[in-house]
């Protein structure tokens, strides 16, 4: 069974997705995609701080020569419990859907 | 520039609650997101997303960081509270202890602040001065009339002067409504400049410049005129002055010592011919605000010289008084401590006495369970607690304890609030309490007690090494044992001193309202005389004689029981050059003496005959009238009474008949008073001459007599009520003055019980918790004594000896320190008790006795005990 709430499931498979492109902006960006809503940038740094501490993600700094003035900017990756918790997410999320079939106007019986 | 600042605080808050990287990661974003805004939606848009977005951000975030701080605090609160549940009993004398301990501490603390508080609420006050004139004998805060403006002419580094007059009792009459004002003050309208006393309505710089404008407090508005506007109506003084009321002012606060209802403009007085443009008119309070407080001196150089060439016959010297020193250290006389800083100094001592006490108690109770404690200690350490773990347990414990000691001695401070308000005479609110130095001070009295409790567990038992403890060869006897009994010492100790100081106090208080004044004061009231009622008094006088029975009816100038004026420079056949006693004086009507039940020692008193005794008019114009009266033709006959203290400076013998001159006029010494009490009975009693002038009457006399008080007040009020209808009928007995002399006396009589309660109480409950514990730790070689034969008598005789011997040994080490104190607090008396050895043998009874039925349960508890049980204990 899973500690993460849905925000931190979320989050947690966008890093994944972006790969090594995964920051801030990039982040918030891909779960807009994800989910179709339009994030206020606050309510998603709570809960990564959140994996932070929980260690689930892994920060790393790349500098930046020329861009933004030359700051640094940090990148998130998933550590290899992360990896492991979005495993045990996949898995959960399968044995849930499995053999249900939802169709839009389905009323299930009643 | 603002909006760097805002950055600032954003990055301040950001970097609290996140670590670098995070909050880099959000603020980029942010940024980015705000300058994207900016480019499509415009500037405002984008600001109000902005701020949108940070609420956004930082609500999550703080709601995070809150709960994880409350999860550390509650887990730090589950295992204090599991080790004080595990013991109620401690932990309730513990925490009650402490607390009663912090209330007491915070109230006198409260009255402490509350007393240096008083005239810091001006805006300049520190460089505010009362210029006050050491004549030659007498101290006084009276000026001559002329020395404001000459200040301000001559003296470059003051700023601004203003004189200040209070005008006695008046009487003032707003349509209907007549009542007496007691409050009244004549001002320079640069006071309201000098002093912040902000006006509600109308115009500080032009209120007080019309001779008749006046000046009122709110509460005074609205006894007079209720909900109605006041400004620009009438009020009438004394039934012949109109005033317009030019300004409606902010009640006087509390803590300030210049008091008044009502301001008149200091000019208004010439209609009186009161105040002259003459140096030898002293009547006037003078203020001094200087540029700079540092030139004090160089000011009171300059003023001395003024005095000098105005006054060159006999200059004062004057001194420059600290507004914000008045109420603690002034109106004491040169060389002499003030009451009032004394007591502060003592309650200061008291406050620190009491919390001391509790948190030895505190200490004392934690030592006491430390064996007990010890094998937690041991297995802790055992189990890979760090010696920093446990010092940091048990200092969040005692903390803990120390917290919850702290919000129950709030509660009890403001439960007990307004008791304590009616025993001080203070009016401090739950508001007042509510200041950031207050919660500061609450914090750091609770920080510091938490600290000192917690130290000797935290310190010690932290260092005790597991294997000694597990194996039970660690003894906390002897040494931790005679730390334990030092304090118990040191508790009573204070509790003895608390005591014997309550009893002497309580003994002086009796023994000056016992002490007998010199006159009989019962059924004896006044009556202030005010405008037509000072012309009218004979008749008066003589109505009341011929139609009630009341005893006497008499007049005097000066209040009744507290005479105010002095002077010296009084002459007399046979007089020593070194000879100059500074004298008290007042005018009477010639039925005084016998009214008063004065008795006459040598000579004889007043002769009621209206031709003989009766002043030179013109001395008394000189010196102190009010009105000029019509024509009187000076009488070389002058009569003078003077009272024994007087007779005894003057050269004691055969001093009646012998002419005198005072106030500038010759008279004869027509008699000698036995001393009696025209002041407080605290005071001294100082020399007096009396002197016959019905004229100058300001205040009725009446004995009642014995029997239907109430009727014959009611008979008083009918003839007043006939003689002068235009006046209410407002009444003082003597008692009720003399009840209020003793109000500081009563109230620190009252105070110091309280805390001889507080802390016997807390002691005893230091006793038995110590009384329990080491019972309890001697149960196994109590029984071994009684297989042995001992009896349970002698048993529990043992067990008592043991802590009376302490409790006796405390009483012995306080009293003498609580015999210096109270030599010390007596010396302020002219009048006083010796210190007997009776408050020391009263104390040392109690205490004992006190101790002795604390530890009684406990000790004929442990004695009873059967042997066969606690041998084999284990």
């Amino acid at each position: 069974m899973t500690s993460l709430t849905r925000i931190e499931e979320i989050l947690l498979l966008a890093i994944w997705k972006l790969r090594d492109n995964a920051y801030g902006i990039s982040i918030r960006e891909q779960v807009e995609i994800d989910t179709g809503v339009d994030w206020l940038a606050g309510a998603i740094y709570a809960p990564l701080n959140r994996l932070k501490k929980k260690r689930f993600i892994a920060a790393r700094t790349a500098d930046r020569p020329g861009e933004y003035g030359g700051r640094p900017r940090i990148y998130y990756t998933l550590t290899p419990r992360g990896r492991e918790e979005l495993c045990a997410i996949q898995a959960m999320t399968r044995n849930l859907w499995a053999g249900v079939r939802l169709l839009p106007n389905d009323t299930g019986g009643r | 520039m603002p909006d760097r600042k805002v950055v600032f605080a954003r990055k301040g808050l950001l970097s609290l609650l996140v670590d670098a990287e995070m909050a880099s990661t959000i603020r980029e974003d942010l940024e980015f997101q705000r300058s994207a805004d900016r480019q499509e939606k415009g500037p405002l848009i984008a600001a109000l997303r902005h701020a949108v977005r940070l609420a956004a951000t930082f609500g999550p975030l703080i709601v995070d960081a809150i709960r994880g701080g409350l999860f550390m605090i509650h887990n730090s609160i589950k295992m204090a509270s599991r080790n004080l549940a595990k013991s109620k009993g401690f932990s309730f004398i513990n925490i009650s202890g402490l607390a009663l301990g912090m209330a007491a501490c915070l109230f006198l603390v409260l009255w402490v602040q509350d007393e240096r508080s008083y005239d810091f609420f001006h805006k300049n006050a520190v460089a505010i001065f009362r210029v006050d004139a050491n004549w030659e004998t007498v101290r006084s805060s009276l000026t001559p009339y002329p020395l404001g403006p000459a200040i301000e002419k001559d003296v470059p580094e003051v700023r601004t002067t203003a004189r200040q007059a209070s005008l006695g009792t008046v009487v003032l009459r707003a349509g209907e409504k007549t009542f007496y004002e007691s409050f009244a003050q004549a001002v320079d309208p640069s006071f309201l400049r000098i002093f912040s006393f902000p006006l509600l309505q109308g115009n500080p710089e032009s209120a007080l410049s019309q001779p008749h404008s006046l000046i009122l407090t709110e509460t005074l508005a609205r006894k007079y005129f209720g909900r109605e506007s006041p400004m620009g109506k009438t009020l009438t003084m004394d039934g012949q002055f109109d005033f317009t009321i030019a300004g409606i002012m902010k009640d006087v606060p509390a803590n300030s010592t210049i008091q008044y209802d009502l301001l008149v403009p200091l000019e208004f007085m010439r209609e009186f011919g009161w105040y002259i443009d003459r140096w030898e008119s002293v009547n006037v309070t003078t203020w001094a605000e200087l540029g700079d407080r540092g030139q004090a001196e160089a000011v009171r150089t300059k003023i001395s010289e003024l005095f000098r060439t105005q006054l060159p016959s006999s200059p004062p010297e004057p001194e420059l008084v600290a507004l914000t020193s008045i109420n603690l250290h002034a109106s004491a006389q040169p060389g002499q401590t003030s009451q009032k800083i004394q007591t502060v100094y003592l309650f200061s001592g008291l406050a620190v006495a009491i919390l001391l006490v509790a948190c030895i108690n505190f200490m004392n109770l934690s030592t006491a369970r430390s064996s007990k404690r010890a094998l937690e200690v041991g297995l802790r350490k055992v189990v890979g607690a760090s010696r920093r773990n446990l010092i940091g347990q048990f200092y969040g414990e005692s903390l803990l304890v120390a917290g919850i000691a702290l919000l129950l001695a709030l509660g009890l401070v403001l439960v007990l609030l307004p008791s304590f308000n009616a025993l001080a005479v203070k009016s401090l609110t739950v508001r007042s309490l509510i200041r950031i130095e207050y919660l500061l001070a609450f914090l750091g009295v609770a920080f510091v007690a938490g600290l000192l409790s917690g130290s000797y567990p935290a310190l010690y038992l932290s260092s005790f090494q597991p294997v000694r403890v597990l194996k039970g060869t660690l003894r906390t006897g002897a040494k931790s044992g005679l730390v334990r009994k030092a304090l118990i010492v040191t508790q009573f100790g204070l509790a003895v001193i608390v005591l014997v100081g309550t009893l002497v106090v309580l003994k002086q208080l009796n023994y000056l309202r016992s002490k007998n004044i010199g006159y009989d004061k019962d059924q004896l009231i006044y009556v202030s005389l005010q405008g037509e009622t000072r012309n009218g008094f004979n008749v008066f006088r003589e109505r009341m004689i011929r139609e009630t029975k009341v005893s006497g009816v008499t007049g005097i100038f000066q209040k009744p029981t507290m005479f105010g004026s002095r002077v010296s420079g009084a002459d007399w056949e046979g007089r020593t050059p070194e000879q100059n006693p500074s004298i008290f004086y007042s005018a009477v009507d010639p039925h005084y003496i016998e009214t008063m039940k004065i008795e006459i020692v040598q000579g004889r008193p007043f002769s009621a005959d209206l031709s003989g005794d009766f002043a030179d008019e013109a001395l008394i114009n000189r010196s102190m009238a009010r009105t000029v009266p019509d024509g009187y033709v000076a009488n070389p006959a002058n009569a003078f009474l003077i009272n024994e203290e007087l007779s005894r400076q003057m050269g004691g013998k055969d001093l009646v008949g012998k002419r005198m001159k005072f106030l500038g006029t010759d008279g004869v010494i027509v008699g000698v008073m036995k001393d009696f009490h025209f002041q407080t009975v605290q005071k001294k009693i100082e020399p007096l001459v009396l002197f016959t002038s019905p004229k100058h009457v300001r205040f009725a006399i009446v004995r009642l007599p014995e029997g239907n008080i109430s009727a014959s007040l009611a008979a008083v009020r009918t003839i007043w009520e006939l003689v002068f209808p235009n006046y209410p009928f407002e009444y003082r007995f003597y008692d009720e003055d003399f009840g209020r002399m003793f109000l500081s006396e009563r109230q620190m009589g009252t105070l110091l019980q309280w805390a001889a309660v507080l802390a016997i109480t807390i002691a005893c409950l230091g006793l038995f918790g110590l009384a329990s514990f080491l019972a309890e730790q001697r149960t196994r070689e109590i029984g071994i004594r009684k297989t042995l034969g001992a009896t349970s008598a002698g048993v529990a005789l043992m067990l008592a000896k043991e802590f009376l011997r302490w409790v006796f040994l405390a009483n012995l080490i306080a009293s003498p320190i609580a015999y210096i104190i109270s030599e010390r607090w007596l010396r302020g008396y002219a009048y006083r008790i010796s210190l007997g050895g009776s408050a020391f043998v009263l104390a040392l009874t109690l205490t004992l006795g006190v101790a002795l039925l604390t530890i009684s349960r406990q000790t004929l508890k442990t004695a009873r005990i059967n042997p066969a049980r606690c041998i084999k204990y284990e």
